[in-house]
């Protein structure tokens, strides 16, 4: 049970960095985002790997996480990684190791209905009296695109980062033969 | 099993297993973050921020990296911060002179300067002014706008300090008014008094444009008998109180203008257009009281950089993981005194406002991030010596594509013109803070930018911040305004 608690602490640390390399990213850039939604491909390459409660319980800690970053309300974070994950067990088959094409396809996928639920969320809260600087769905198909192409080179490294592999390692009480089921 | 297996097995009250329970408590999780997240409940996400609040911990461990970007940007230039110091302390001075009445109008009255706070407990006819002192002061005392009337004092509250006007734009407000002659025809009217009206309220008319001001509503006129009885009722109108010893301040507002009545289209549509825009453009207002009461004259409170509200934050995330907002995190927060709208200065330059705010945490909006709204006053750089003109509110937009500089939509209202520009001429300006929303001192730079003159036909004006840090913050100090006692009764007592 304790390297499970590393684990989560593991995928405390790794996801907060990847919200901070976003973060800084955004704060020097004009234009749309190009680079990858880097937590989402952390999340839904542990998903492939953890039982589903506790992918969720992933998903759920990345929104509480993503929300000490963002001014998104936690809700919304929540409810759009929770959904994320339900996608990618409907998408599992294109989501296999050796489809990479498949794979970067669905994670594009995901990550356009993650980027447009966030912000549809923002916009119930502050509807803007006019027309902003940008439309409001600018840059969420670059989001997309790149994600599903770092998807499709990296997804199944990005659970490989040090301390997450006690999430879906069998660790002491657990069978070989569950961890495969699982797989 | 098969979902309708599993629908069958729970209609049936028959016992779930335990992961049947997790399944369907982990889709009711899911559904009702779902409805919150389309019907927004604020306290109950206040809560849920708060819970997730002790994360902050492990967040942290990140900020070498806003450390890292902060030394990459070094754009900080401290002699330019002190000339903006400069510029803002001239700013507000000129805002409250330049809310005086003229030469003419001034003899025989003490004039208070005032800052407008906030509309009183919501009412947009009723606004909050901080005088500059309460001495002196008395109710029903009028309120006016450097020649321009505004209301009279309804209440004083010594204890914080303010004092609630009621504008003329109230339902049941009336002064006493009279229509001025046109001037080939001052001469022969002679004393002849003219035509006597009552004005307060807001006609219940169209406006002219989508946008544009509400016309204030006239009463009751009177008709004049000598030779201006044939005059058409149209033209600029005055406060003149037909019988001054029913109301002892009535003589106080003798003269000052309240705009021009419009001809009218029928007997139930007087319309007078008025000279100020009372919903958004009212900052700073003087309480005119009479001389002879021997007290000396009002002396001007600190600036608000001065002052000791100020707390000094730390970032520790740079920016937000969403690129299409703006925000950072401060190392400070409620347990600070700090509270949602707090200012955000680095220097003498407004960067943002507070958003969420919890123990320990507060996440700044930039002005760069979308639907934030700031009453604005324009200073002219190119003629430092003329008066700052006030805008009334604007709304980011966010950043713009390009530049990534913030975005500005103003909405407009009175026209902004400047002698000899014609209609369109693009001026540069110093935008500032205005008073009006408590919590945002006035007189904060927020950036320069370019405003066409001329009325804009209600579609109101977009500018850009053409000097505004698109990195804010991460060169220099910052400082978070933290309201007093005073300032967090009265932000309580806000609807």
């Amino acid at each position: 049970m304790t390297g499970r608690w590393f684990g989560w602490l593991a995928l405390c640390f790794w996801s907060a960095w990847a919200f901070a390399l976003e973060g800084a990213l955004g704060a020097g850039a004009h234009g749309a985002r190009v680079w990858p939604d880097l937590p989402l491909l952390i999340l839904l390459s542990l998903a492939l790997v953890v039982p589903r409660s506790r992918a969720r319980g992933a998903a759920l800690v990345l929104a509480a996480l993503e929300a000490q970053f963002s001014a998104v309300p936690l809700v919304a974070l929540a409810a759009g990684y929770l959904l994320a994950v339900g996608a990618s067990e409907a998408l599992r088959p294109w989501l296999s190791p050796e489809a990479a094409m498949a794979r970067g396809l669905a994670v594009a996928l995901i990550s356009l209905l993650l980027e447009a639920w966030l912000r549809l969320a923002l916009l119930r809260r502050t509807p803007l009296p006019f027309e902003p600087a940008r439309d409001p769905y600018d840059g969420v198909l670059f989001t997309a695109v790149s994600s599903g192409l770092c998807a499709a080179l990296l997804l199944p490294l990005a659970r490989s980062l040090p301390g997450l592999s006690l999430l879906w390692r069998p660790t002491g009480g657990e069978s070989w033969a569950a961890a495969a089921r699982v797989r | 099993m098969s979902r309708a297996g599993r629908l069958e097995l729970l209609l049936s009250g028959a016992p779930m297993s335990r992961a049947g329970r997790l399944e369907l408590l982990q889709r009711g999780l899911l559904f009702g973050l779902i409805g919150l997240t389309l019907f927004p409940q604020p306290k109950l996400e206040l809560a849920l921020d708060r819970c997730a609040s002790p994360l902050r911990y492990v967040a942290r461990v990140t900020s070498p990296l806003t450390r890292l970007l902060g030394r990459r940007v070094s754009a900080f230039d401290p002699e330019q911060a002190r000339a903006e110091e400069r510029d803002s302390l001239r700013c507000v001075a000129q805002l409250f002179e330049s809310a005086l009445p003229p030469p003419e109008l001034a003899s025989g009255r003490r004039a208070v300067p005032a800052a407008v706070l906030a509309r009183s407990r919501g009412e947009r006819d009723r606004v909050l002014v901080r005088p500059w002192t309460l001495a002196g002061l008395a109710l029903g005392q009028p309120v006016v706008h450097r020649h321009v009337y505004v209301g009279r004092v309804v209440e004083i509250d010594a204890e914080l300090g303010v004092a609630t006007v009621e504008l003329l734009t109230a339902r049941d407000f009336r002064v006493g008014a009279r229509l001025l002659p046109p001037d080939s025809l001052r001469a022969l009217a002679g004393d002849d008094p003219g035509v006597a009206l009552t004005v307060g309220g807001v006609a219940l008319g169209r406006r002219s444009a989508e946008g544009a001001l509400p016309y204030l509503a006239a009463h009751d006129p009177a008709r004049a008998r000598g030779i201006l009885a044939e005059l058409p009722l149209e033209g600029p109108l005055e406060v003149h109180e037909w019988l001054p010893d029913l109301d002892p301040c009535s003589s106080l507002a003798e003269g000052f203008a309240l705009g021009r009545l419009l001809p009218e289209k029928n007997q139930q549509d007087r319309r007078v257009e008025p000279l100020l825009d009372f919903l958004h453009g009212l900052f700073h207002v003087a309480i005119l009281t009479p001389q002879d009461l021997g007290l000396p004259p009002p002396e001007a409170p600190l600036h608000p950089l001065a002052d000791a509200d100020w707390v000094p934050a730390r970032i520790w995330a740079c920016g937000e993981p969403n690129p299409w907002l703006r925000c950072l995190q401060l190392e400070v927060g409620a347990g600070d005194g700090l509270s949602q709208g707090c200012a955000v200065v680095a220097g003498a330059r407004l960067i943002g406002r507070l958003g969420a705010v919890l123990p320990g945490n507060s996440e700044v909006r930039l002005l760069g991030d979308a639907g934030l709204s700031l009453p604005v006053t324009a200073a002219f750089p190119d003629d430092p010596q003329r008066p700052p003109q006030v805008l009334g509110r604007m709304t980011t937009l966010g950043r713009d594509p390009q530049t990534g500089r913030p975005a500005l939509h103003w909405q407009g209202g009175l026209a902004f013109e400047l002698p000899g520009a014609p209609a369109g001429t693009p001026v540069r300006v110093s935008l500032y803070t205005g008073t009006g929303e408590i919590g945002l001192p006035a007189g904060l730079l927020l950036g320069e930018s370019y405003v066409r003159t001329g009325a804009d036909e209600g579609g109101g004006q977009r500018l850009t911040l053409t000097d505004a840090d698109p990195t804010p913050g991460f060169d220099r100090p910052l400082w978070v305004r933290r309201p007093g006692w005073a300032e967090r009764r009265l932000l309580e007592a806000q609807p």
